[in-house]
């Protein structure tokens, strides 16, 4: 899985305690999700989604091999 | 600063101890001094970073550099906790070996000991300052509660679990391991010796048991209503 939250975090100028406080979750689960070491459960990644205004798919990519 | 200021005269008080009995004390009274010097010292640096991260986190840092220093604030928060731990268990042990060994030529080792173990336990408990900054969503649960180890656990989100659950499957193969071989060398001390450990070797095997135990109970499912 690959994920957009560093690029979309400065496209919203946010750093990592920011967006942990609007998506109400720790600065740690952020990092540890922008340097792939843990995978979001479903409602931590619908509220980091919900905080850039982008479908969930648009956030966390998966590729192919892992879908299927 | 207050803290620091006081560690630092009991820190010198205590070289001057070590210093002054240093010919009437035994090699042993002499290395637990030592070790009592040291938990100071590991106490002095845990109160020196814990006023650097108050210091850093009142720092204005520019936009782009706003993460790592957030990183290295929290990085310096566990140092602090590793000093503390350090400092706990080492007094824990310096109290228990003086006990044994010095309680009538030199009281006053393990009674340093015993007093360090107190401060080492009150610096123990989280700070709520240093909380505030490397953890700021974090809320204390009441202590006086039924539930406080599933408040605490609820106050950590999916991500903290996933670190604390992966450090302590380290911690549990390690303890394992560790017991295993600490068994078998107290066994061959025994028999090269002639120094019976079996107390010892028995209380590991009870332990043993009650990890392993405890840990395959807590994975068991529950039964289906």
């Amino acid at each position: 899985m690959k994920t957009r939250l560093k690029e979309l975090r400065a496209r919203d100028g946010l750093n990592q305690t920011e967006l942990a406080k609007k998506a109400r979750i720790s600065r740690q689960t952020v990092s540890l999700i922008e340097r792939n070491e843990y995978m979001p459960s479903l409602l931590i990644a619908i509220r980091i989604a919900k905080v850039f205004q982008e479908p969930i798919e648009n956030v966390f990519i998966f590729s192919e091999e892992e879908l299927s | 600063m207050k803290i620091l200021v006081i560690y630092i005269i009991i820190f010198l008080f205590a070289l001057n101890d070590l210093f002054s009995h240093f010919n009437d004390r035994a090699l042993d009274a002499n290395l637990l001094m030592l070790v009592n010097i040291t938990i100071l010292l590991f106490l002095i640096i845990a109160r020196f970073q814990f006023y650097k991260i108050i210091r850093g986190s009142q720092q204005q840092v520019e936009k782009d550099k706003e993460d790592s220093h957030c990183v290295a604030l929290e990085r310096k928060a566990y140092t602090i906790t590793s000093f503390i731990q350090m400092a706990l268990s080492l007094s824990f042990l310096g109290l228990l070996i003086g006990f044994l060994l010095l309680r009538e030529t030199a009281p006053s080792v393990p009674f340093w000991s015993f007093t360090l173990m107190i401060i080492s336990v009150f610096n123990f408990f989280p700070n709520p300052k240093l909380m505030r900054i490397t953890n700021p969503n974090f809320q204390f649960p009441d202590p006086q509660s039924n539930h406080y180890n599933q408040e605490i656990m609820d106050q950590f989100d999916d991500g903290e679990k996933y670190v604390i659950l992966k450090s302590l499957l380290k911690v549990y193969s390690v303890l394992i391991w560790g017991l295993v071989i600490l068994a078998s060398g107290l066994m061959y001390y025994s028999i090269f010796s002639g120094n019976s450990q079996l107390i010892s070797i028995i209380g590991i095997g009870i332990l043993l048991i009650l990890i392993q135990i405890s840990y395959t109970t807590s994975l068991k499912p529950n039964k289906l209503k």
